[in-house]
């Protein structure tokens, strides 16, 4: 069972990283702007939570 | 001694792209629904960009941003923004190759069955189990010592196997309902249904 559990569990994660990514998140990637508009903040703290 | 460098823009954004498949299998093995998921990469993927220069060029990304993801994910959960669930639309897929004598494993099975564990246990046999991460590298995105990532992981991988093996879910894992039953409940329950 461990076996099968842990292939499955890999499985799992493998089926999804196969996908094509969905349009709204190709969207939004496009909106992220490597031009410099839009200054970083640091102040965001999901990193520290 | 050199201050740590923060990535121009564009390599930034190179990276945090190649990184999205994997915050998407994170996303989705954590709360069990694609849409969740998808939900939650996009909020990641705008943190990440606003927070850009506090990554240090050098380091991983992906954990950096599964930091970011599991943060957002159970904050939200506190605030009932996103609930865990799982996936019906992918209910009759199936996982595994059956070994001789052994009915193949289900991803709808799997799936409930890990929205059954803690919080904690699912992250962790997750982090390790799914996506190949090492004990540290986990309990550094998961903020916790290596010991207890070990613990956690042991513990997730003891209890899915029970209830795997038992077949038992309760309501925490199918949405609905509020009775804990049996997978052959389950299936007499649906037979009624079509045919009364």
């Amino acid at each position: 069972m461990q076996q099968r559990l842990g292939l499955g569990l890999k499985n799992m994660y493998l089926n999804v990283l196969d996908e094509p990514l969905p349009d709204d998140i190709l969207a939004l990637l496009d909106q992220l702007d490597v031009d410099g508009e839009g200054e970083p903040d640091s102040a965001r703290s999901d990193l520290d939570e | 001694m050199n201050k740590p460098q923060a990535l121009p823009p564009a390599q930034f954004k190179q990276q945090l792209t190649e990184a999205i498949p994997h915050l998407r299998a994170f996303g989705r093995s954590l709360s069990g629904d694609r849409d969740v998921a998808d939900d939650l990469v996009q909020d990641t993927l705008l943190k990440a960009w606003a927070a850009r220069d506090r990554f240090i060029a050098g380091t991983s990304m992906r954990a950096w941003t599964f930091v970011i993801l599991r943060n957002t994910f159970f904050s939200s959960m506190r605030r009932k923004k996103f609930t865990a669930n799982y996936d019906e639309l992918v209910a009759e897929r199936i996982l595994s190759a059956p070994a001789p004598q052994q009915e193949p494993l289900h991803l709808a099975d799997l799936q409930r069955g890990l929205m059954e564990l803690s919080d904690d246990q699912r992250e962790a046999i997750i982090l390790v189990g799914a996506g190949g991460y090492s004990y540290e590298e986990a309990a550094e995105i998961a903020n916790c010592a290596v010991g207890t990532m070990k613990s956690r992981v042991s513990r997730a991988r003891k209890a899915l196997e029970i209830i795997l093996e038992e077949g038992r879910f309760t309501s925490a894992s199918d949405g609905h309902g509020d009775l804990t039953t049996t997978a052959l409940e389950n299936i007499i329950g649906a037979v009624e249904k079509i045919a009364p």
